[in-house]
């Protein structure tokens, strides 16, 4: 009898399939100095400080700008602006007709790859949100 | 303040038949006989290329003649010839030389990595894990990035991507009349709508092309040039250098750095926009002239486009920007470029540009950005 190997992040600290709310945050670092950074830093770009602490970015956010990657799948990649006045860069679950600058959408956790013990591994996307009619 | 007194290129596209340190020496012998002065006249070298392999500007020097001059190898991405170029000039201002060379040198070869690199990285390694956060954050090309510049101006300010294609055939006009230029062949608004999409909505010709070449420029001080008869002087009264102040929005980074940039080589040159006669800006993609133009001054934010569209940037336009044909066709091949702008703008203030000769050009401005944000701007003025 086999126990499938729970999934996880392809890359430690970068975001969290299932956060405080049970959502999934890309994690950023905020200093003392109040800048935040993504992927979270350990030197502060504002202040060179090293008071900083990891923290969820809000798990919603909305697309700046986006363009497709090359390849033989069209992929869609878009910067993500945050409240918290972040910026992350990323890949979207839409095809690129469904897609607009201004869009709202949140974090998910989709599997991309399988470690060598066959653990699937997890990146983040972002999703668009339905909105209402 | 440093004068410029010769330079010379090796003409851009494909050169099989040479080595880099094969280009960086055609480039010199061509800049040492527009200058009259031999090899063994220079008293320091900075050769600038960006992954071109170690120290090719020792291999240039060796070629040359062994003398025993002070040689650097810079690589500061596109901006490579550009550092080499202010570092000859701060030699000479230093007052340690009297004669400093710059050559900047390039081969379109393998791909190197950014970490230094070459093939895919270890598992478990640092650059291994740098690259699965690049995976998961979407790999693009550099062309995707200028992509999304693209589409952010379009919904910022109701643009459309013919504007932006109207800078690739504008640059693509002004390579015709180069005979350095590597694309030289004649290309309609047609085409560049109907090339291979790249990185939606940049189509190939809204980016810049890959090729080898090799530049120089050789700077004297103010006693040389007096001695050696220069006259007129053509002298850098500028010469700034910036990195990004702070991560903001990474959309707008290096326009933001232009206008750092730009701004204080302005006060160095005690100059505004209005004193400025042409442009050499780094076009790498459509949308940076149109950016840059902005930062430069020489237009309102939102404004770039129309004046693109109304031949304000074209020769025999307000104000001329990318003479030669510009990275998008007069080429790129990293280290060497932005010492091809000083050679474009030292024949276009001796008046010596021919078709594409920009009437009464006294003062011009050069600007590269390369990769992480480095940014440098200098003014070069005829007396
Ligand atoms: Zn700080």
């Amino acid at each position: 009898m086999s126990v499938e190997p729970a999934a996880k992040p392809m890359v430690e600290g970068i975001f969290t399939p299932a956060g405080s709310d049970g959502l999934a945050h890309l994690l950023c670092s905020r200093c003392a100095c109040g800048a935040v950074a993504f992927p979270a830093r350990e030197r502060c770009a504002a202040c060179s400080g090293t008071d900083l602490v990891v923290e969820e970015v809000p798990n919603e956010g909305t697309i700046y700008s986006w363009t497709t990657s090359p390849g033989r799948t069209v992929r869609v990649v878009a910067q993500v602006q945050f409240a918290n006045g972040l910026m992350a860069q990323g890949h979207v679950t839409a095809e690129p007709a469904a897609v607009r600058i201004g869009q709202r959408v949140r974090t998910v956790a989709v599997p991309v790859d399988y470690a060598d013990d066959g653990t699937p591994l997890l990146s983040y996307a972002f999703e668009p949100v339905e909105e209402a009619a | 303040m440093a004068i410029v007194v010769g330079v010379g290129m090796v003409p851009f596209g494909r050169h099989p038949d040479k080595t880099v340190a094969d280009l960086g020496t055609g480039a010199v012998l061509a800049a040492l006989a527009d200058a009259g002065l031999p090899w063994r006249a220079i008293e320091v070298m900075h050769c600038g290329a960006a992954g071109a392999g170690l120290t090719p500007g020792t291999r240039i020097g060796a070629q040359l003649g062994l003398t025993g001059i002070p040689i650097t190898n810079i690589d500061n991405a596109s901006a490579s010839g550009s550092s080499a170029f202010r570092l000859a000039c701060r030699d000479v201002d230093s007052g340690s030389v009297d004669i400093a060379l710059a050559v900047g040198v390039g081969k379109f070869g393998r791909t190197l990595r950014l970490d230094g690199g070459v093939g895919a990285p270890e598992p478990g390694t640092a650059e291994y894990r740098e690259r699965q956060i690049g995976a998961m954050q979407g790999p693009l090309p550099p062309a995707g990035l200028f992509a999304m510049r693209t589409r952010r101006r379009m919904y910022e300010f109701g643009s459309n991507l013919d504007q932006f294609a109207q800078v690739a055939v504008k640059n693509r006009k002004h390579a015709m009349l180069n005979p350095y230029a590597q694309m030289r062949e004649p290309m309609t608004l047609e085409d560049v709508r109907n090339a291979r999409v790249v990185a939606d909505p940049l189509t190939v010709p809204h980016c810049c092309p890959v090729g080898d070449g090799g530049a120089a420029a050789i700077v004297v001080s103010e006693r040389k040039a007096r001695e050696l008869g220069i006259a007129p002087a053509i002298r850098v009264i500028a010469s700034a250098f910036r990195t990004p102040t702070l991560a903001g929005v990474m959309n707008a980074q290096d326009a933001d750095t232009t206008v750092a940039t730009v701004q204080a080589a302005y006060e160095q040159a005690g100059l505004g926009p209005r004193d400025i006669d042409l442009v050499q800006v780094h076009d790498a993609f459509t949308v940076e002239e149109i950016e840059y133009c902005e930062s430069m001054g020489f237009c309102e934010r939102g404004s770039g486009e129309a004046a693109v569209e109304r031949g304000e940037l074209s020769i025999g336009g307000r104000i001329p920007f990318s003479t030669d044909g510009g990275l998008l066709s007069r080429g790129h091949p990293l280290g060497p470029t932005g010492l091809a702008q000083v050679h474009e703008t030292v024949l276009q203030l001796r008046g010596a540009a021919g078709q594409r000769q920009v009437e009464g050009a006294r003062t011009g401005l050069v600007h590269m950005v390369g990769i992480g944000g480095v940014c440098l701007v200098h003014i070069l003025q005829r007396e």
